[in-house]
């Protein structure tokens, strides 16, 4: 069987990771996001990583990452036993970081009712700056870690993914499971 | 000259935003008149100030000065975990003494 056969089904954006869009038959569901979960160091960030790098080198097409854990910082300098410049495609608008990292010692208090729409404006703003196709969200339970696991911050991440469909960009969602064959957390969004 | 400089991050003319700024307003009105200086910053106007400030929500306030940054997120209708959060203390007992924090706010 070729993956040609499935084409009907949901058209594909070919990521250009080796070997990936074969396994996938032919890549990941263009416009749509898609939940990628793994243990701890299962290599979520470096594959997030991977769809932006090779839609770069391999496509020409720009990309937006969010990164709710590591810093911008760390993942420019991790990912460069890769050979990915992430530096350079950022200065050519290759690549853009929208950063929702925790600020380190900044205690941050709740009080009153909130919702997510700055980050939805800052993802919007890298999206329209760099003209993405691609976009990695890195990862689900930074946000949870840093606001708490209420059905605020659940219903306000199902808004963010819709609106991403109408952006038209392919993405990757990562979430944390604690352990191999087990529920993630993020399975919690589609009751919402 | 003031002493406080607070930066509330709003998206949007909305409901919530107004209820942020009103609160934010009165409560340094009551505690720090004449020694804060408070800016209003919409998110949809300046996103890249979003971006630098690295905002997840709003309404967020960043209490820049005095130190440490502290920021509050919501709409401030909680007025004890404000006065919490942004360190305010009342003007009147400059010392060591907390005790002055109990009674500071009667906002409801």
């Amino acid at each position: 069987m070729t993956w040609h056969n499935q084409r009907s089904a949901v058209a594909k954006l070919p990521t250009e990771v080796p070997g990936f869009d074969l396994i996938s038959y032919g890549g990941l569901p263009e416009g749509r996001s898609t939940l990628l979960s793994g243990t701890s160091g299962s290599a979520k960030t470096v594959f997030a990583c991977q769809f932006l790098a090779e839609g770069i080198r391999r496509r020409d097409e720009a990309g937006v990452f969010v990164t709710f854990e590591e810093s911008p910082q760390a993942i420019r300098k991790n990912m460069e036993g890769f050979n990915w410049d992430i530096s350079r495609w950022e200065q050519d608008s290759k690549w853009a970081f929208v950063d929702v990292s925790p600020h380190p010692g900044q205690e941050t208090i709740i009080s009153g009712s909130y919702d997510l729409s700055a980050l939805l404006v800052r993802i919007e703003n890298a999206v329209k700056k760099t003209g993405a196709r691609r976009m990695s969200l890195d990862s689900l339970g930074g946000v949870f870690a840093q606001l708490g696991e209420s059905n605020l911050v659940r219903n306000e991440l199902f808004r963010i993914v819709s609106a991403l469909k109408e952006m038209r960009v392919t993405s990757i969602i990562t979430a944390e499971r604690t352990e191999e064959y087990a529920r993630c957390r993020a399975t919690a969004l589609r009751n919402s | 000259m003031s002493k406080y400089l607070l930066k509330l991050y709003v998206t949007g003319q909305t409901p919530r935003s107004y209820r942020a700024i009103e609160n934010l307003r009165r409560l340094c009105e009551e505690e720090l008149r004449g020694q804060y200086e408070m800016h209003v910053i919409d998110v949809l106007e300046r996103p890249q100030l979003a971006e630098d400030e690295k905002i997840l929500a709003t309404p967020t306030v960043v209490k820049e000065l005095p130190a440490p940054i502290r920021r509050i997120i919501g709409d401030l209708s909680d007025a004890e975990k404000v006065l919490l959060g942004l360190d305010l203390q009342p003007y009147a007992p400059i010392s060591d003494d907390s005790s002055g924090k109990e009674e500071s706010v009667d906002l409801a």
